[in-house]
């Protein structure tokens, strides 16, 4: 116990604030991102939405690691985007926070995506034509009715993108590297201690990783509830 | 003409080729479930685009194939009463007529307020359209409806989603609330008392084709 307490107090608690700030920023990015493209899926034909769906899902299934090389291989300094991005605006992805955020944003981008679409394709249509035969414009179709309307579903669509974005490891351990105190994640910390034999370092950041975790179903659970809770 | 429209459509394994040109104000189209009806209206709001054809409302041009006219559904100025009314879930009485006006925030609530008057809503602007009855829930979504200032309203089967008992009184309040309406009601129902009450110009529709165009006299109703 004081042994505990004596690691608790002489912590760096750096990969806990990094991954939250990491997934605060890549879940940002990700509702926005996966709202507009499952709108935007939404008004495509068929055929064309299986297709866009596939690539817009790929982050999912592929393995993370596989994410990462491919995003290492775009953002590399010494490939064309990345080095464009660099010498011209500066902006470096690899080996930075900013890959953090990029890694996290892409795999956990499909999550948001998936759940929206799924949300969208509950609503009953007839809301989206009713208005916009009152003159409402798309954008304001999207604000107004429908996010207000599938709220629930997208709410816990964005609770599971940060989840996912919080415990990222595979990509960002590619594209953003274990840099402690810059792109050290806690999922980067547990499995760097572990190398080292720290069971009990990995033990408190299992520890956190798991009220984190409690805490992301709690709130699930509470938002898929809603107002209707009915007692078998 | 008030309305002019001549439109194919193949629609699954349905076909509509519905010509129909009118000078009535209330027309009523009746025909048999699955006979049409309601696509045609789609077309006319444009939320579905028919293969060919034309349809013009007082001299507008909304769609014409050949001179590859075809006006976004939010810029024909249709007003569509769907069956289920399609009131928006997450927003109450006022906050679903709200959503439609333009202009300031004063007048869009001065607006609001006049509208909740005539479609008999006070008391309900704070209710959301699930704590509302059927009828109420068809005042509302006829106040929004008239808030988008339409040339044109659209009512499909405006009153199949209420119990039998209630229709009758529904009916003479939808009438007696749109009596001061200027432009074109279309109407569509199965249902022969509702079209006679509701038009003055009846056009039967089957399997996707007029049958039949009768002008309907007080007598008749």
């Amino acid at each position: 116990m004081t042994e505990l307490a004596n690691r608790l107090s002489g912590m760096d608690f750096s990969p806990l604030f990094i991954s939250l700030k990491t997934g605060i920023a890549a879940t940002i990015l990700a509702f926005f991102a996966g709202i507009y493209t499952a709108w935007l899926t939404m008004r495509e034909k068929r055929g064309l939405r299986a297709v866009t769906d596939g690539i817009l899902t790929l982050p999912m299934i592929l393995p993370p690691t596989a994410s990462g090389f491919i995003l290492l291989l775009v953002f590399s300094t010494r490939r064309p985007v990345g080095g464009f991005l660099y010498d011209s605006f500066g902006i470096k992805a690899v080996q930075t926070w900013l890959g953090c955020v990029i890694a996290a944003f892409v795999i956990s981008f499909p999550l948001m995506y998936r759940n929206a679409r799924s949300a969208f394709e509950q609503l009953d249509i007839n809301l989206v034509y009713t208005a916009r035969t009152l003159g409402m414009s798309e954008h304001k179709i999207l604000w107004r009715v429908v996010i207000p309307s599938t709220a629930s579903g997208v709410a816990s669509g964005t609770v599971l993108t940060f989840a996912r974005a919080i415990g990222e490891y595979g990509a960002t351990s590619m594209l953003a590297g274990n840099i402690a105190g810059k792109t050290g994640t806690i999922s980067q910390k547990i499995a760097m201690v572990i190398q080292d034999g720290d069971y009990i370092g990995a033990g408190i950041w299992v520890a956190i990783v798991g009220v984190i975790a409690f805490f992301i179903i709690l709130i699930i659970n509470i938002i898929s509830m809603g107002k209707k809770y009915d007692k078998w | 003409m008030s309305i002019k429209i001549d439109v194919k459509k193949k629609y699954k394994d349905f076909s509509l080729d519905a010509s129909i040109e009118s000078n009535a104000r209330h027309i009523g189209i009746m025909g048999r479930s699955g006979s049409g009806k309601s696509l045609l209206l789609k077309c006319i709001s444009g939320i579905v685009k028919p293969d060919e054809g034309f349809i013009s409302i007082y001299g507008r041009e909304l769609f014409d194939s050949r001179k590859g006219i075809n006006i976004k559904t939010a810029e024909r100025k249709t007003g569509y009463l769907f069956q289920n009314y399609a009131l928006f879930p997450a927003m109450s009485v006022r906050g679903n007529i709200m959503c439609v006006l333009s202009g300031s925030g004063e007048q869009k609530r001065a607006e609001a307020e006049m509208l909740i008057e005539k479609f008999g809503l006070k008391g309900l602007e704070k209710h959301l359209p699930s704590q509302l009855s059927g009828g109420e829930q068809q005042r509302c979504a006829l106040a929004r409806m008239m808030a988008s200032k339409p040339d044109v309203i659209l009512l499909d089967e405006p009153f199949s989603a209420l119990d039998e008992d209630m229709r009758d009184d529904v009916m003479r309040e939808l009438k007696a609330m749109l009596s001061d309406y200027k432009g074109i009601i279309i109407t569509v129902s199965h249902r022969r008392e509702e079209i006679y009450a509701m038009s003055d110009e009846v056009i039967t529709l089957e399997k996707g084709a007029v049958c039949d165009i009768k002008t309907i006299k007080d007598g008749d109703r």
